[in-house]
């Protein structure tokens, strides 16, 4: 394996990029090919998402606590009675009645005026919203958009591009030695293709006249994403085109990181000195640029299908509303099934693995300990990504796949739980005997740790084929999904984002603030997710506009109200870090120093924030790993990478890293070696 | 070669939006059964009407008008042929909301033949497609007790069709056009609530509820105003119709279409029977 | 006999799985019981672990964190460990697997008492009996609606059955893919458009009072002291599990449960009223 850079790549970038012109607004902040100005961009458009997916999350949630129909109360009918009404009377009185809430502010907004049932019994209509009219509450139609929606965006435009463009882009060059990225046009066209992405998708809320987008699913299973009907009309084509045109951005971008990381690396920085944020940003590239391809053809399919006749996942005699489909038959409806969970697996890894990166080196600078089994996790994110192209039949072992295959993803499954419990292991290993600082970013990181123990065990649940039965499609698994996803995925990048920060923006944020974000976050998140276990296991299905009429699910009124309070709180919450982000930003602490962290990884070697070529001057060379922290030959209790051990033995490594920032220059570089 | 990057990546991604967003509402050779929703909706008065053979119709902003002072009305019967097919019960025992609902047993209602030996349901119409002016009050049709009641009913293009829910269970509404022009619509009524839906051109329309199969109706969208749908005593009355001679069409759901002629006298009334028959 | 619906799932139930009353439910909870237990000591484990870590270790600069970079046997042990557990687990769950959804390739059961064919549709289940007969596909076939009538199987005190009553469901869909849940009978298989599923099941009833292992409180199939079984007609909630539409969430069957005699009878009715009707066209 190649230890050191080709210098030719170096040479001619450094002559590319470092005229030192000064570079027109445009072209600096909004098309720029720098990665970390890419990498911002990700950051704030991501922001943004994440705002967006989270409100329809809150509808989602109120819809489930409060679905339009609610019956009086017993308290209601004792008041009623205890006021002498009886008989006709009495159902008078409660036919006046309104129980129903219509989505706080938005609701009559969107969906019309919520009128009293007395005025809709005369068959009064009020004034009609944004999506038709509907008495101010959610419709079930919409209600499908809603989570259907609220899934793509979490996932296609929020934390995939979160986690492999804002971090990927912003911290893989620096992790690197990199003074960019190894096609920095490429970089530019990846985020601006993700852009259309995101405005496709959201346009698929509009296009449709009487207000219905994609509601078939995150998983739009064909036929229902698949016949054009009025439920599944312009809104579902877009969705597909969104996700085709976010899948290119998405393989662009792997493509340049599998490029800049096999090429770029920073002399001396052999594949097993990469921190493992760079490791996990390599084995996610390589699962993106596998599978993302299979799920654009599976999206293609179902395009040519829905428009052009073919009937890739349609069998003959399909019959919708007493009409035959026409142009139906020879397809095969599981076929997207294999497909769709081909990519989709590999793609929750894409979702957890550079989270569990970030996490990592956050463990390590906060605890001041060396990873514990370094060559262990990088082997156990390989067995994650390899065991996730041979799982995907875990999420069809009810489809009516053939059982003995169900019994084969039963075991392959069980398999992918064992590198997800080395990794936990390895962090717990870590934090053994170190010298533990709890920041906002460490908080996060061991609340992501703690978390995804959960969701990993709930996995072992579900990969059991046959308790699979009970729980498949139930709130069981929303509950899985979340505690890998939000209070896994997104915690992690909540950490990432404290412990960068003053390296991204020279500043610093506030500590106490960013605590009190971590508790908020972590006790409502648990208040939201953690119930769903129970729901589920008492057979709640998933994606039910409502649960009334069911006696089985009627007990489960009061969690589901409960959740959904918790929700609005977690939310609520999220304005905390808004403000101390764009607060500290502005008015944050200056950063006094490179390396404000005691990091011994590359990024932290170069001036804050770090210039256009990212060093000036050649780039730094690497001697040793990344986590050589509380060495007991070194004085100081971190060696970074960029200082031959000999130099820090004994010595003092404070000179290097905690030089004040110059405007000119930063951190002179140690002597380049050889070449 | 720098500048040009700049243009490049403007016009990619400007290119990429533009073919996606014209691929999604262009849209190939769909697969629905009819027209989705989108299609062009018409205009009310998008046809002129050619000039009616009505001689006492008067024009009122291209739309007809029926003057009374020369309008006679058309009355009959509609009779069954054979003997009283049974009515079938329906088992509302696998939908307990429903059956919670409903005080006694309903039946199905794709033929229902009076214990007098004539068919309700009938609609009874006159054949023209000049238009006439809209009423101002909507028709209505609601459902109550998981039917729509009434199961047979008949509008004017262009009129307002409040479609109300007296339910406290969901029903979904499912309309779909057996012509052309209108276009087809799914929405769902968790609670009692009332929709509006107007309908452009001429139509026969099937009402259905998904959730419970039973549940239809049909809708007959008319330009004018002289139908009628029959009752439990097989009678129509159609009122206020132009003097002259008429085609009279009935139409069943389940039996299909008979004509006759009447000649609608002013100030008199014509009459007309028909007999079905399995 | 009683009208009443069981309470099953209401409130006594509702932290935990809802009671089971299929031959193989037990096998299914038993499976849950083991891993419950078995992720619920990991889970307490690793939590105690961090949060005494987080604690012991918390900075102290009167101590040097310890420098190691691993340990070989421990990796091996953590990697080891887990895998012989998680692989048993994964093996002692094949013959359930198979038992529930691959009857034919397993001891159990041979044999289907009754069929019926079920086609599921936006949003509604068509459920159709094969009549006198006990064939599919002749005229004397009914078909209800939503309704999924069945012969129970007869369980004595001792939890065994007097009979054998096995239902084997013939499972497609005509539209879209929907799924057929059967909450109190771990039953769980999507209704596949284009393809023929096969389900089966049994619902076994206790037919005297005895010290049932099944028996909770709450479950009012028993008189208050447990002593005496209640006589009515059971019925439970079907519901669809596979997002098919707006309206998927009121897509639901009543599952009834009916000694042989009685579903013999109402069969018997139906039946014959469909053969009339199909001689009358
Ligand atoms: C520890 C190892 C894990 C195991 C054994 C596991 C197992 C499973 C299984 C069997 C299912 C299908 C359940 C069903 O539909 O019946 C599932 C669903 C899911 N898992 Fe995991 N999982 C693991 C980790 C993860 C991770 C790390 C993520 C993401 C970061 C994840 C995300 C998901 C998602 C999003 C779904 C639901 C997909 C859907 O149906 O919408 N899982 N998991
Ligand atoms: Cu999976
Ligand atoms: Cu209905
Ligand atoms: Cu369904």
């Amino acid at each position: 394996m190649s230890t050191t850079a080709p210098a030719p790549a170096h040479a001619d970038h450094a002559a590319a990029g470092h005229g030192h012109h000064e570079l027109p607004f445009l072209r600096k902040w909004v098309f720029s090919t720098d990665h970390k100005v890419i990498g911002l961009q990700y950051l704030f458009c991501c922001l943004f998402t994440l705002m967006v997916g989270g409100l329809l999350a809150l509808m989602v949630r109120w819809q489930i606590a409060y679905p339009a129909g609610a019956k009086p109360t017993e308290e209601q009918v004792q008041e009623l009675r205890s006021r002498g009404l009886t008989g006709a009377e009495l159902d008078a009185e409660l036919a006046k009645i309104d129980n129903d809430r219509p989505f706080p502010i938005l609701g009559e907004l969107l969906w019309g005026e919520h009128l009293e049932p007395e005025l809709v019994n005369a068959g009064e209509v009020g004034e009609a919203g944004v999506f038709g009219n509907s008495n101010g509450m959610m419709p079930a139609e919409w209600y499908n958009v809603a989570f259907t929606m609220h899934a793509s965006v979490m996932i296609f435009l929020v934390i995939i591009p979160m986690l492999t463009g804002a971090f990927g882009n912003w911290v893989i060059p620096l992790q690197l030695g990199a003074k960019d990225m190894a096609f920095p046009f490429l970089n530019g066209l990846s985020f601006w293709t993700w852009i259309c992405a995101v405005l496709i998708l959201f346009a698929s809320f509009f296009v449709d006249p009487a207000g219905i987008g994609a509601g078939a699913g995150w998983t739009s299973y064909p036929p229902l994403s698949d016949v054009v009907t009025p439920t599944a009309g312009p809104g579902q084509t877009l969705w597909c085109i969104g996700v085709i045109i976010g899948g290119t951005s998405s393989i662009m971008g792997s493509m340049n990181y599998i490029t800049t990381i096999v090429n770029l690396r920073a002399p001396g920085l052999s594949l097993f000195r990469m921190p493992l944020t760079t490791w996990a940003a390599f084995i996610t590239s390589i699962l993106q640029l596998f599978a993302t391809p299979v799920l654009s053809s599976a999206m293609a399919m179902l395009l040519f299908d829905r428009h052009m006749g073919t009937s890739f996942f349609l069998p003959e005699g399909l019959i919708f509303t007493g009409e035959t489909v026409p142009n139906a038959g020879g397809g095969q409806v599981i076929l997207w099934q294999h497909i769709f969970w081909f990519y989709s697996h590999p793609a929750v890894y894409i979702m957890i693995l550079p989270a569990m990166g970030i996490v990592s080196d956050v463990i390590a600078v906060w605890s001041r300990k060396p990873i514990f089994g370094y060559r262990p996790m990088v082997y156990s994110m390989s067995a994650i990504a390899g065991l996730g192209f041979v799982v995907w039949g875990h999420h069809m072992f009810q489809s009516g796949m053939n059982p003995v295959l169900g019994t084969t993803f039963m075991i392959s499954t069980i398999m992918i739980a064992l590198p997800s419990a080395v990794k936990v292991f390895n962090w717990l290993g870590t934090l053994w005997g170190g010298q533990i600082t709890f920041s906002p970013a460490m908080l996060f990181a061991l609340g992501f740790v703690s978390m995804f123990v959960i969701g990993g065990l709930s996995g072992i649940y579900m990969a059991n084929a046959p308790f699979d039965i009970f729980i498949h499609d139930t709130y069981f698994i929303v509950a899985h999904i979340h505690y890998v996803l939000f209070t896994g995925s997104v915690m992690g990048i909540f950490s990432g984002i404290y412990h960068w920060f003053p390296k991204m923006f020279a500043r610093h944020m506030n500590d106490a603030w960013g605590k009190v974000h971590f508790w908020l976050t972590f006790i409502f998140m648990n208040g939201v997710f953690f119930p769903m276990h129970i729901i589920g296991l008492g057979g709640y299905p998933r994606r039910y506009a409502s649960f009334r009429g069911y006696d089985f699910l009627a007990p489960y009124e009061g969690m589901n109200v409960f959740m959904t309070w918790c929700a609005i709180l977690l939310g609520l919450s999220q304005f905390i870090f808004l403000a101390n982000f764009f607060g500290s930003l502005l008015f944050g602490k200056k950063a006094t120093s490179d390396n404000p962290w005691h990091a011994n990884s590359l990024e932290w070697s170069t001036q804050t924030p770090p210039p256009h070529g990212n060093w000036i001057g050649p780039v730094p060379t690497v001697y040793h790993g990344p986590y050589e922290y509380s060495n007991p030959n070194c004085k100081e209790d971190y060696a970074p990478q960029w200082m031959p051990m000999q130099t820090i033995y004994g010595g003092s490594t404070a000179a290097a890293p905690a030089a004040p920032i110059v405007a000119t220059g930063g951190t002179p570089p140690p002597p380049h070696p050889a070449h | 070669m720098k500048r040009m990057h700049d243009k490049t990546l403007w016009m990619l991604a400007l290119g990429i939006a533009g073919v996606a967003i014209s691929a999604a509402c262009g849209g190939g050779e769909s697969r629905s059964r009819k027209s989705i929703r989108g299609g062009a909706e018409n205009p009310t008065a998008a046809n002129a009407p050619a000039a009616g053979d009505g001689a006492a119709a008067a024009q009122s902003g291209g739309l007809k008008k029926v003057d009374p002072a020369t309008a006679g009305s058309i009355t009959g019967v509609v009779k069954w042929d054979g003997a009283r097919p049974a009515p079938e019960a329906l088992d509302l025992s696998g939908n307990p909301d429903c059956a919670k609902a409903v005080k006694e047993t309903i039946y199905k209602e794709d033929l229902v033949v009076n214990a007098d030996n004539t068919v309700a349901n009938a609609l009874v119409s006159i054949d023209t497609n000049d238009r006439y002016e809209v009423p101002a009050e909507p028709a209505v049709v609601d459902q109550v007790g998981c039917r729509y009641i009434p199961h047979v009913f008949a509008l004017q293009a262009g009129q307002k069709l409040k479609i109300k829910s007296s339910d406290p269970t969901l029903h979904n509404v499912h309309y779909i056009p057996t012509g052309d022009e209108n276009t087809e619509d799914n929405f769902a009524m968790p609670a009692p609530g009332v929709r509006e839906r107007t309908f452009n051109s001429a139509d026969w329309i099937k009402f259905k509820c998904d959730v419970h199969p039973w549940m239809g109706a049909w809708a007959a969208v008319k330009t004018h105003p002289f139908f009628a749908v029959t009752g439990t005593d097989g009678k129509f009355t159609i009122a206020n119709v132009p003097a002259g001679t008429h085609t009279l069409v009935l139409k069943h759901e389940s039996l299909g279409e008979q004509t006759a002629t009447v000649t609608v006298e002013a100030g008199k009334v014509a009459t007309a029977e028909f007999t079905l028959k399995k | 006999m009683q009208q009443v619906r069981p309470p099953e799932f209401g409130e006594a139930w509702k932290w935990w799985l809802p009671p089971h009353y299929s031959s193989f439910g037990d096998e299914v909870d038993t499976l849950f019981h083991w891993i419950f237990w078995i992720t619920m000591v990991t889970f307490v484990g690793v939590e105690l672990v961090m949060l005494y870590f987080c604690f012991k270790y918390k900075r102290n600069p009167a101590r040097k964190a310890t420098y190691t970079h691993g340990s070989h046997s421990l990796e091996v042990a953590w990697t080891i460990i887990p895998a012989v557990i998680l692989v048993a687990l994964g093996v002692a769950s094949t013959k359930t697997w198979a038992t529930i959804k691959n009857p034919t390739d397993s001891d159990y059961p041979q044999e289907f008492q009754t069929t019926v064919k079920i086609v599921a549709q936006q949003f509604a289940w068509n459920v159709t009996y094969a009549g006198d007969d006990k064939t599919l596909g002749t005229d004397d076939d009914f078909t209800e609606t939503n309704i999924l009538n069945v012969p129970f199987e007869p369980i004595d005190a001792e939890g065994n059955a007097t009979t054998e009553e096995n239902v084997r469901v013939m499972l497609t869909s005509q539209d879209v893919i929907h799924s057929l849940f059967i909450p109190v009978l771990r039953v769980k298989q999507d209704a596949v458009p284009g393809y023929l599923g096969n389900v089966w099941f049994d619902v076994q009833r206790m037919t005297s009072p005895g010290p049932d292992k099944k028996h909770l409180t709450g479950d009012s199939r028993y008189s208050e002291d447990g002593r005496t079984l209640i006589d009515w007609e059971e019925s439970y909630e079907i519901a669809c599990a596979e997002l098919c539409g707006l309206g998927h969430s009121q897509m639901r069957m009543q599952l009834k449960a009916v000694p042989r005699a009685d579903w013999e009878a109402w069969s018997h009715t139906k039946s014959a009223a469909a053969k009339a009707r199909a001689a009358a066209k």
